[in-house]
């Protein structure tokens, strides 16, 4: 009889850690949303909602290129610096060239242009010259936002025509759009991640390098292409944020890779590379984008934020390690 | 008076595999014991346990009689269990007395500035000891082999070790220098040190142990003075069976030429010829670093060469990047497959179709169910063990890993497969189905080229066998020609004694 | 030649070079200055300020920027010492960690004036600044004003720079005043524009009621701005601090943005070199200078535009 009640008891802490590791991040996220709602009647509102998705569809967007680029085992640094200098770059465009429609078109292919040559220089100096990307892409971040300060003089571009605000505030059947972005975004890498032949690449150059070219897998194409993936999500990240800003702002985007770097990380994707997948990150661009927005909302001072989000990133990297150990 | 070590009872469990079941090892000091056993019978698992660097599922380890604790390098090490790897384990840029003192650098007085002086005078003396002159302030990095593995066990003694592993010591060392290493073996017996000598080299046995302890799939199969035994029954103990049953071997007619080397000089090797037919095995013989694993390399694009010609099916080709290779027909399954054949985390699946993605796709997007259709032929096919094909292949045991980078070439449509170590790491009935398939290949008309150190498994197996020594190719023989003598001569720097003049 | 005697003929080489340095006469009085960067307008104004009362006395002017570089900014501070300049300003850019370099001006001698930022460390003789928290105090007053003395409000607040705590605190001091306003959320929008939007779009979802803002500076109001025309809130009047030509903008064209805290960073720089005068003259100073700060609203702008 005693026996068996300890049975129960093992039988029913073992389901429970292995729903922990399984399911962990959408149950801590699940958790999350189910104490700011009981602390704020506002968190559940419609509105709030959209805003959230609002909120997380920049850094998640961003997350979408560093899953790619972490995937392989590397890592950009640049991702804030290129928010702020592709937002800069197409606001800037459009004041110059022509009239509206004409003048988006321009405006958008050169903040994308600008963030797709950044990634691609990073990727030649990563596979070419074999430096580690975190050095490289250390000096793309520097270099972008110089540049970024020395095209602006360090003001922000202001005084832009009124249709671009709704490439960033405008709503289609009441969704906005760079949350209609985010899940266009999030649709693409999950088909390309899963069902191409350059996702496959993707997991294997980061599982193991040197056995993904002995298998044929051209490794240098595949880790450059991931650099010009995450340059370019960045730099549309930066446009639509922009947008919502209605100005290019030279400082906007600071820190931005540490958020999405957590998000990507808290999402499950491995640092040393080949595991993790796109769910993963928008789960975890989505835990840190609610806890940002929920604590703010409880009003919770400012300096207790910083010490709770290292706390729960902190959470759920061990809760990873967890399910890697079983 | 209890032995100086005793594993009782020791057994190791790894996902699929019983690594060790109940395995008693003893220790005297001042012997020497020959730990024996084919790859995977389990001799590297047990020194691994002895040393701390895995863990013990069961059993208990004994040193003086006393129960000891070793759960980790440091513990073993503390307890004065030295391990000399075949990889050695010392730090390239430093230098000779600064590896010797790793970790316990002698300081001036209570500073925390390093003695050199004390270091180097120490170093010096620890290597006298072994009657050994090598220069303390040289870095490890400039030193040979034989002066490397010196180096550790020096590095080992001045720990004060009173047990010593040797894994295989003698895989890379010349005649002579293994001479020479069992005179500073036969030294340290008598200070009474006691030594473990892990190697599958039956001559070294002979003349160096003076016990023997085998191993095979994880339990002893037979422990005794080495006086008591002798070749015959020994290698009946390793393998379980008698050798003549050990390598399948059908007769086949060779077909059209597939491959030809033409003066071939990269890297290391210099004017290499070579042909070989469809349905013809190459083996290719010699010690490690003669050049073998590079040949294998440029033929598969992975490295560049600098002149010569290189022919498929009679046409020059140049590949220029292993994917190149690939379309050409040419497959590579490396030697170390857990580090440069499989993308360990990913499954089974992921794992065959890699370099072939191509043929399981529907456009742009990849089709999961003929992809899912290809696997499971080729799992069948080959006999691969697996709960499922979506499992990953770290979960594999080596025999089945083996099959996964096989599958992987069968499905890219290979003409020309090489082999480097096949069966290194592999089970013994596993082996024996590798061979299987390998014979299998050739009758299906492909042109196989097999690497491998095991010189009874490439006299089983090949059709011809190729010797290179030092990146040249020495010689071929056919089947008939080929001993172990003879290749052994050759591969070492010999010359071939040409006993038929005819 | 080996490296070593390579070396010391090197090291030789410098100090007979600089002890020929040594010999250079003065003759008018040399002050040198080191500022935060030179990429800001506020910066761009105060060089300017200090450049014109320089030119009164004839003083020679050694202007450069740390950039954000804290390493830079002390190497800047030891080429000054180096070269023996009669005063140093300095623009801090890490209020704790230029407390070497000007301890190493200490030791020569050289008297160190800090403007708009102040150091923790060291010896200052005087430090010139805005009155931060007079500046909160005015936009508080303003906001009450507007509000009429009642409703709730909000501040998107940068609470690691220590101007921006003045600003809150005058701010809070002129709310503490009218008893019917609420100060009911104070959040981190870390002092630039995309991180006060979002931290003021949470503010605006936590409080449907919400009818103030105050924004620590121009980014921080012009985020809170973002927010209140993304969710088309009515009713929510925000004031600023600085005034930079986007925020003014938004003033002059009616938005929600309704006024904004100025500085005179030109007066800053003036006032900085007038002080010098006065040490050099032997005055004994007070060791902070508060410069006076204005409020602009549409009124304001509108009549300065005239001109």
């Amino acid at each position: 009889m005693q026996r068996e009640v300890a049975a129960t008891r093992d039988f029913s802490r073992r389901s429970l850690t292995r729903l922990l590791r399984d399911y962990g991040i959408a149950i801590a996220l699940l958790v999350e949303i189910i104490l700011f709602a009981q602390f704020s009647p506002y968190f559940l509102t419609a509105e709030n909602l959209v805003n959230i998705t609002l909120q997380v569809s920049i850094t998640a967007i961003i997350a979408v290129g560093m899953t790619f680029v972490i995937l392989t085992a590397g890592i950009d640094l640049s991702v804030g610096a290129l928010v702020a200098l592709s937002g800069v770059i197409a606001t800037s465009f459009l004041k110059s060239v022509g009239s509206f429609p004409v003048a988006l078109m321009i405006a958008m292919l050169g903040g994308l242009g600008v963030g797709a040559l950044a990634g691609f220089i990073a990727g030649v100096f990563i596979t070419r010259f074999n430096i580690t990307p975190f050095i490289v892409t250390l000096a793309i971040m520097t270099i972008s936002r110089g540049i970024a300060f020395m095209y602006t003089d360090g003001r922000p571009i202001w005084d832009l025509p009124p249709e671009f605000a709704f490439l960033g505030s405008g709503r289609v059947a009441g969704i906005p759009i760079p949350t209609l972005a985010m899940m266009f975004v999030y649709g693409i890498a999950y088909v390309v991640l899963n069902q191409t032949r350059f996702g496959r690449y993707v997991y294997a150059v980061g599982g193991n390098k040197e056995a993904a070219r002995l298998s044929g897998i051209n490794t240098n194409s595949v880790i450059l292409w991931v650099y010009v993936i995450s340059g370019v999500l960045a730099a549309l990240s930066g446009i639509l944020l922009s947008s919502r800003m209605n100005s290019g702002q030279p400082n906007a985007g600071v820190m931005y890779e540490l958020d999405v770097i957590a998000a990507v990380v808290v999402g499950g994707t491995s640092l040393f590379g080949g595991r993790g997948s796109i769910i993963g990150t928008f789960l975890g661009a989505m835990l840190i984008g609610i806890l940002r927005n929920g604590l703010n909302l409880v009003n919770v001072n400012s300096y207790v934020q910083m010490v709770v989000l290292g706390v729960v990133i902190l959470l759920a990297v061990m809760l990873d390690q967890l399910k890697k150990r079983s | 008076m209890s032995p100086l070590l005793h594993m009782h009872s020791i057994r190791k469990q790894y996902p699929g595999v019983l690594a060790l079941s109940d395995v008693n090892f003893e220790l005297r000091s001042g012997e020497v014991h020959c730990l024996l056993g084919e790859n995977g019978a389990g001799k590297s698992t047990l020194m691994k346990i002895l040393s701390g660097a895995l863990k013990k599922d069961g059993g208990s380890i004994l040193v003086e009689g006393k129960e000891v604790a070793i759960t980790s390098p440091h513990d073993a090490q503390a307890l004065g269990i030295g391990m000399i790897y075949q990889d050695f384990k010392l730090v390239p840029d430093l230098t000779v007395a600064e590896n010797i003192l790793l970790g316990r650098e002698p300081q001036k007085g209570n500073s925390p500035f390093i003695d050199y002086k004390r270091m180097r005078e120490t170093a010096r003396e620890t290597l006298s000891l072994l009657g050994e002159e090598i220069p303390v302030m040289a870095r490890v990095r400039k030193l040979s082999v034989a002066q490397r593995q010196l180096v550790e066990i020096a590095k080992a003694l001045s720990n004060k070790a009173r047990i010593l592993a040797m894994d295989e010591p003698s895989a890379a060392l010349t005649e002579k220098e293994l001479k020479n290493l069992f005179a500073v073996i036969r030294r340290l017996k008598t200070e009474g040190v006691g030594i473990i000598y892990v190697s599958h080299r039956l001559e070294e046995i002979f003349e160096i142990g003076d016990r023997i302890t085998i191993l095979r799939d994880g339990n002893v199969v037979h422990s005794c003075a080495v006086s008591e035994v002798d070749r015959r029954s020994l290698v009946r103990w390793m393998v379980g069976r008698e050798l003549e049953h050990e390598y399948p071997k059908t007769n086949l007619q060779r077909g059209e030429e597939i491959l030809r080397v033409e003066n071939l000089c990269a890297g290391m090797l210099r004017g290499i010829h070579l042909t070989l037919y469809r349905s013809e095995i190459l083996g290719l013989a010699g010690l490690v670093g003669a050049g073998r694993s590079e040949l294998a390399r440029v033929l598969f694009g992975a490295d560049p060469f600098q002149s010569g010609k290189i022919f498929l099916e009679g046409k020059e080709i140049q590949p220029r990047s292993p994917r190149e290779a690939i379309d050409l027909g040419i497959g590579l399954l490396t030697e170390d497959r857990n580090q440069y054949g499989l993308i360990m985390h990913m499954s089974v699946r992921e794992n065959v179709t890699l370099s072939n993605l191509r043929d399981v796709m529907n456009g742009w997007v990849l089709n999961r169910v003929q992809e899912n259709r290809v696997v499971r032929k080729y799992a069948g096919e080959l006999r691969i063990k697996t709960p499922t094909v979506e499992q990953d292949v770290e979960n594999l045991s080596g025999g089945n890993r083996q099959k996964v980078v096989l599958a992987r070439w069968l499905f890219t449509r290979s003409k020309l497969l090489i082999f480097d170590e096949p069966t290194s790491g592999i089970d013994v009935g596993v082996k024996y189905e590798i061979y299987q398939l390998i014979n299998q290949l050739a009758k299906d008309g492909l042109g196989v080229i097999v690497i491998s150190s095991d010189l009874p498994e490439l006299l089983g197996i090949s059709d011809r066998i190729a010797v290179m020594h030092e990146g040249t190719l020495k010689e071929i023989f056919s089947r008939a020609e080929a001993t172990q003598e003879k290749v052994m001569t050759l591969a070492t720097g010999g010359i071939a004694e040409v006993e038929s003049a005819a | 030649m080996n490296r070593k005697t390579f070396l010391l003929l090197f090291l030789i080489g410098i100090v007979a070079f600089s002890c020929g340095r040594k010999e250079e006469q003065k003759s008018t009085k040399t002050i040198g200055v080191s500022l935060l960067t030179r990429a800001h307008v506020f910066y761009k104004d105060l060089e300017e300020g200090l450049r014109t009362e320089a030119a009164k006395d004839g003083y020679e002017l050694i202007v450069t920027a740390g950039e954000f570089d804290l390493g830079k900014q002390s190497a800047q501070i030891e080429d000054f010492i180096t070269r023996k300049v009669d005063a140093i300003i300095v623009c801090p850019v890490d209020s704790r960690g230029i407390g070497p370099a000007i301890r190493k001006a200490n030791e020569a001698k050289i008297p160190v004036f800090t403007a708009d930022i102040a150091s923790q460390e060291g010896d200052v003789v005087c430090h010139v600044a805005s009155d931060n928290v007079a500046g909160g105090r005015l936009a508080g007053e303003y906001l009450a004003k507007l509000l009429n003395g009642k409703g709730n409000v909000a501040i998107i607040d940068q609470p690691t720079v220590t101007s921006v705590l003045d600003r809150v605190q005058g701010f809070k001091e002129a709310i503490a005043k009218f008893p019917d306003i609420k100060i009911v959320a104070d959040v981190n929008g870390e002092g630039v524009r995309d991180r006060a939007m979002q931290a003021a779009s949470d503010v605006l979802q936590a409080h449907p009621d919400l009818q103030g803002i105050f924004g620590i500076n121009d980014d921080s109001a012009l985020g809170s701005l973002d927010a209140v025309q993304q969710f088309h809130r009515e009713g929510v009047n925000i004031i600023g601090y600085d005034a930079i030509p986007p925020a003014a903008d938004a003033i002059m064209k009616g938005t929600a943005l309704k006024a904004d805290v100025i500085q005179y960073p030109k007066k800053i720089g003036e006032t900085t070199v007038a002080k010098i005068k006065e040490y050099f003259s032997g005055t004994s100073l007070p060791k902070v200078v508060p410069v006076e700060v204005g409020i602009v609203d549409k009124e304001a702008l509108q009549k300065t535009a005239a001109k």
